[in-house]
Formats: C-alpha cells, structure tokens, sequence
C-alpha cells in the first residue's frame, strides 16, 4: 500500500527537500526487510482513503499556502485526488485517463498518453501497480530512517524531471509502514509538504468514487 | 459579377476600417490627465495575492494558481502553479526586464512567454510610467485613461466614476484593432476577487478568482 502512495506522488507532482530536513536520520539498517515488507502491504492493500493537508512555501511568501483534502486509492489504477478547502477540485486517474472537475464547471478528460509528463506518470503508476516502485530506474534511492520513522530519499535521475523534481522524500511510520508525509523542494528552496491522516485502509470504495461528471 | 465584386470590395472596405477602430477609441478627446493619476491595483499591497487560475487555450485547458506579490517599488513577483504545488513560471517583472526564475520545458517559448507578460504587465500596471500622451475621458460615468507607447500599441483603463475601482483595461494595437480585454469585478479592501483576461485574434483566455 506503501507504493502506491509513493508511486501516485512520485508520478503526479514534483517535489523536492533540503538535506536539513534529514537531521535525525541514519542509512537504514535492513533495507531487505524493508523492501519485503513493503511489497506485503502493496500486495495486500486494495484500498486505501486518507484525509491530508498539503503546504506550499514560496521564498517570497510570509505564509504557507494551505490546502486540504482527501485522497483515494482502489487497485488496481484508480485513483482521486479531492481538495476541499479552500475549494474544490478533484483529480481522477484511471489508467490513461485523467478526469478533472472544477467547482461549478462540467468535468473535463482527456488522454495521458498524448502528453509526454503524463504518459511519464502513467508508466510510473504502472510501475506501483506491479510492486516495482522502489526498483524504479527513474530515480536513485537513498534509505534512511530514525527512531520513529523510515525514509526513502529518491533523487530523479533525468534532467527533464530534475528540472522539477530535485529531491522527493518520503516518510513512513515505523508502527505500521504507513506513509505520514511526503516533503518536495525545488532547487528555488521552494517546496511542498503534504501530511496524511485518518488512514484507513482495505474498506469498501466503490468505483462511483472514480467517476467524475 | 461586377456586383459581386462591388460587394466584396464594400465588405472589406468596412470591415477593414471597423477592424481598425473599434467602437468608442476614436471618440476620446484630450484631456489634461498624465498616467501617474492612475493608481496600479497591487501596488503598495504588501501581501502575496493568490487566484484560483483557469487557462483556456484552443482546447487545452489549465487548472491551477496564480500568486503574485510586490517585492519593492514597481517590481512583482509572479508564479504560475498546479492545484497539486508544481510550478509551471516563476518571473520577476521590473518595469524594464522580465526575469525567469523558473519554467516548465512546456511552456518555455518565446511567445506564451511574451503574451503572458504582457497580460501581467497590463493587470500589473508596473511599466505605465514608461508610457505616453495619457488622455482621460469622462464616458458613460467612465473616466477613461489612454496609454501609448512607440512600438507597444495603445492601453485603455476604464476607471468607474461612481465606485472609483478600475473596471476593465483594453489593450490595442497601434492602430486601434482590440487586441486584449481584462474586466476586473467584485472588489473587497481595493482588490478585485473576479479577474477575467481575454485575447482577440488568439484563442487564449484567463479566468482568476481570488483565493485568499
């Protein structure tokens, strides 16, 4: 389950963080153990919904842009990505498909496979869904973890992704390798973090949720 | 024949001069106003502003944020992004140069660079001081300001007498054809929640509507 939140961030936005925020961590002990275990809950996972909160710093802001939602996941591709405050806005992926509804508009679709960022996205997804996400070639992987938490480090390898993706971390909960918080930061310094809760997994979600009109 | 010819002569004969002065542009008279009366909307707002950003061009459409904030005197900072925090432009706008502190490979091309500039330029009002021969006309309780520069063509903001607020900003070409439109509504604390920037003779529209 672990993956397809890695895999869905890894492929949907572009992010990054400074080494600052590494403080505290050390290379993972046993990244076999780890890399099993996340295969388990890939394996295992068919749903997943979460609430989050996503945060967005720009150098030439005194505040943080604040947003929030809820985010939905149902194996094997379907995916929806719902911000609710300050408005709403929904993201839907299926498969090469990528529905998007405005508040008050009709929703819109159209084809990742004709554009080349999203069709990148799409064989990343693809990726997740075989449980090959931390074998991804896209990236250089660092583990690392900390009293509470493990983090994978990916540094995207192409200079098309590094344009906008210098550095992605990924935490995950020591407790239930579960994934807590996802830090992006440019190379401005800018950077966005998104922080999930109430996370509950493998309960009913019916494909409705993956239709947007 | 003949009269078909005639006809086609006549219709382009009026709509080549309708095409070059469109309705209302070539009624203004001088008047004494200079463009240091007309006051930018941003300026001197020491907050970033954030709109929900809808881009329409040709089919495609773009759904996502736009933030812009005065750094100092007549300099803006202003940011294109995803829902999801991905930054498509960052620029700086002095009132001489454009800096490019980021940009997506997608949209790295001299002309989207440049229309989005100029349209910014235009909400902005950041390089008017560079502009010239200002005339102002009181028009339907408009008081309308024209700005002219050699080689930039013609500005147009429409200031209502009765609210005082800018309500909407023409931009022209040098000899008259409405090249773009931005109406400006709703305002609250002197900023406009509704902005709407539209293009003529390019299938290219802005909706924003501000967020915080």
């Amino acid at each position: 389950m672990n993956k397809y939140f890695l895999f869905f961030f890894l492929n949907i936005f572009s992010f990054t963080v400074a080494f600052a925020q590494l403080e505290g961590f050390s290379t993972m002990k046993n990244v076999e153990a780890f890399t099993v275990r996340m295969g388990e809950e890939a394996r295992t996972t068919e749903t997943i919904s979460s609430d989050f909160v996503q945060k967005k710093y720009l150098s030439f802001m005194e505040d943080e842009i604040e947003s929030s939602g809820v985010f939905k996941f149902k194996k094997d591709h379907l995916l929806r990505w719902e911000y609710t405050v300050p408005y709403t806005y929904i993201i839907v992926l299926n498969g090469d498909k990528v529905s998007i509804k405005e508040e008050g508009k009709k929703a819109s679709e159209f084809d990742m496979s004709s554009n080349e960022t999203f069709k990148k996205i799409n064989e990343l997804m693809l990726n997740s869904v075989r449980g090959t996400v931390l074998e991804n070639d896209e990236f250089n992987l660092n583990y690392l973890e900390s009293k509470g938490e493990f983090l994978i480090h990916l540094v995207p390898k192409k200079k098309e992704l590094k344009n906008v993706l210098q550095n992605i971390y990924i935490y995950f909960d020591k407790s239930d390798y579960q994934v807590s918080s996802i830090h992006m930061t440019e190379e401005s310094g800018d950077y966005t973090k998104i922080m999930f809760k109430n996370k509950k997994l493998n309960e009913e979600l019916s494909e409705d949720n993956f239709i947007v009109k | 024949m003949k009269n078909f010819l005639r006809i086609t002569l006549l219709l382009s004969s009026v709509l080549f001069f309708f095409s070059c002065n469109p309705g209302g542009y070539f009624k203004l008279k001088k008047n004494t106003a200079d463009s240091a009366e007309l006051t930018p909307i941003f300026k001197g707002v020491n907050k970033a502003q954030i709109y929900r950003a809808g881009m329409k061009f040709k089919d495609f459409e773009f759904g996502g944020q736009l933030v812009f904030r005065q750094m100092k005197e007549d300099v803006f900072r202003v940011v294109i992004m995803s829902e999801i925090g991905v930054k498509f432009l960052d620029i700086e706008l002095t009132p001489t140069e454009r800096i490019v502190h980021q940009i997506n490979e997608q949209i790295n091309r001299p002309l989207v660079l440049n229309v989005l500039e100029s349209d910014f330029r235009l909400l902005l009002m950041n390089d008017i001081q560079s502009y010239k021969s200002s005339t102002k006309k009181n028009v339907n309780h408009k008081t309308i300001y024209k700005l002219k520069k050699r080689g930039k063509g013609k500005r147009f903001y429409y200031i209502n007498d009765e609210t005082g607020k800018l309500d909407n900003i023409e931009k022209a070409s040098k000899f008259g054809n409405k090249k773009v439109l931005v109406q400006l509504e709703n305002y609250k604390e002197g900023i406009p929640k509704n902005i709407s920037i539209e293009h003529f003779g390019l299938p290219l529209s802005l909706i924003l509507e501000k967020v915080k």
